[in-house]
């Protein structure tokens, strides 16, 4: 029976300044996933001294990911918690697909909240505010203008990291006592699903340019499909997509076929 | 003139990896970078100004979801030919707004080169348990982004603002567009990436529901998410506990 491994400090620190570099490597496939792979590294390393087990930790967490960056910490601080729980648990009743989805439930509802707060309330406040006394010549705009996003982004972020790790960790230890962690994980997994069939229509757009003049009526191809069912092509496209790369075929092949349809469309009118 | 567009493209690098490194905290922003740019090139208020300037029309640009206006070689370029060039905050307005368009395209370009350079190179390194790979790999991607963009800053102050004008004017529009239009369908990839995670046939009724918030209902993604937290919390709440023995 090997001795329990205990995260501090020294490993805890690295992982939250590194969360500053979540859009270190952005890329179509992954996004965050990257970066939050790298922040990862100190606590992983840590809880993982063979290699076997590090590299199962470092797949777990080589995955798409993306939020609002002020909230990453948060998840962040969650996943430490959670990999040092399954790291100790010697009884076998974690399940480590429960941390990939924990992130994939949590990232679709921070980054509403997260846009709509940081991108939508206190960057469009500060830009009322200062913008136009800057527009003056004022430099005091500028200052009010750096203050008025950096307080409430540091602070999310240092005391989402805490409340992530310490609640995470005390959330976990409750739930994996009573046995609720597996009906947990199938529950996080129903929300992931919600979520990311929600995220098509806000995140996959497929617009149709092509209109035709037929016999005194106007034929407008978009509302043809819109009429059939809204979305219908982005969710359409999302599904084709999922079918090739469970067939296997490589993300790049995909990326340079959806860039090539992208222009033919657009060369043909349609787009 | 090569030193000053020299020091134009260091405020556009630090832009970019305000965001790729230093956790996007929103001041990669025209008020801002047009500040930095000014204080550079000797001429503080004229940057305040045309930053100040530029933030207002490009308030609505977020940088959510699909790339839009990239607005850091936008207002750096504008910026730093208005102040060299003795130009007005409106001529500099002007430059920065095609200026942005374009940039756009290099950073679509490095989306899909990060894609097919950091990505599987970050695969490789995963199942090599090379971590020192992993920290160059996490951060690779906005190191390239941030020279590109950095690079075409330089060339653009360097070059002057009637040649600026005309490189953009000669772009065949279909490509712009053609490109443009293919950046609104790549985060399909995402999509898919995730359910390869988290679809199971059995879920594909909650999927369905996902879909169909936004679409029918109008829902915005913090209205979807609660409906997610509720089915989720009804199978949690209303299904046996697994522990329990049958009767």
């Amino acid at each position: 029976m090997s001795e329990k491994i205990q995260l501090t400090k020294k490993e805890l620190m690295p992982v939250f300044w590194r969360s500053y570099q979540a859009l270190g490597c952005y890329s179509y496939d992954k996004q965050q996933g990257i970066p939050y792979l790298r922040a990862m590294l100190p606590v992983l390393e840590k809880l993982y001294p063979e290699q076997d087990k590090l590299r199962e930790a470092l797949r777990r967490h080589n995955t798409m990911f993306n939020t609002t960056c002020a909230f990453v910490p948060f998840c962040l601080g969650i996943s430490c918690a959670m990999e040092e729980e399954y790291a100790n648990d010697t009884t076998g009743s974690m399940d480590p697909e429960s941390i990939g989805a924990v992130k994939i439930a949590l990232m679709g509802p921070l980054a509403g909240i997260g846009d709509s707060f940081f991108w939508g309330t206190f960057r469009l406040i500060a830009c009322g505010v200062a913008a136009p006394m800057a527009a003056e010549g004022n430099i005091v705009g500028v200052i009010l203008y750096l203050l008025l996003n950096l307080i409430p982004s540091t602070l999310t972020r240092w005391y989402g990291f805490n409340l992530g790790y310490s609640g995470g960790r005390k959330f976990l230890a409750r739930i994996q006592a009573d046995g609720t962690l597996a009906k947990l994980t199938e529950a996080s997994r129903i929300l992931a699903m919600v979520v990311i069939g929600a995220m098509i229509p806000q995140i996959v757009k497929f617009p149709l340019a092509l209109t035709l003049e037929m016999g005194g009526g106007t034929f407008v191809l978009q509302d043809v499909v819109n009429s059939i069912m809204p979305n219908l092509l982005p969710l359409l496209l999302s599904i084709a997509v999922y079918r090739q790369i469970m067939k296997g075929t490589k993300p790049n092949v995909i990326i340079f076929a959806l860039m090539a349809l992208g222009i033919v469309l657009t060369l043909l009118g349609i787009m | 003139m090569v030193f000053k567009a020299f020091l134009v493209a260091l405020v556009a690098f630090y832009g970019r990896v305000e965001q790729g490194w230093l956790g996007q905290q929103m001041i990669a922003r025209p008020i801002w970078l047009c500040t930095l740019v000014g204080l550079l090139l000797g001429d503080l208020t004229q940057g305040v100004i045309i930053g100040g300037t530029l933030e207002l029309i490009w308030a609505g640009v977020v940088q959510v979801g699909a790339t839009p206006t990239e607005v850091v070689t936008g207002s750096t370029v504008a910026c730093g030919l208005a102040i060299i060039n003795s130009l007005s905050v409106a001529e500099a307005v002007t430059i920065a707004i095609p200026v942005g368009l374009l940039a756009t395209i290099l950073n679509e370009l490095n989306g899909t080169l990060v894609m097919m350079t950091w990505s599987p190179l970050a695969n490789a390194a995963v199942e090599e348990c090379d971590t020192k790979k992993i920290w160059w790999c996490g951060i690779g991607g906005e190191l390239t982004r941030a020279t590109l963009l950095a690079l075409a800053t330089f060339v653009a102050v360097s070059a002057g603002s009637v040649a600026v004008n005309s490189v953009i004017g000669a772009i065949p529009d279909v490509i712009r567009r053609g490109l443009s239009n293919a950046s609104k369908l790549l985060p399909a990839i995402g999509i898919a990436v995730l359910m390869q995670f988290s679809f199971d046939m059995k879920y594909v009724g909650f999927f369905l529901l996902g879909f169909v918030l936004p679409t029918f209902l109008g829902l915005n993604s913090v209205a979807c998410a609660l409906v997610g937290v509720a089915a989720a919390l009804v199978y949690f709440f209303l299904k046996p506990d697994s522990v329990e023995e049958d009767d």
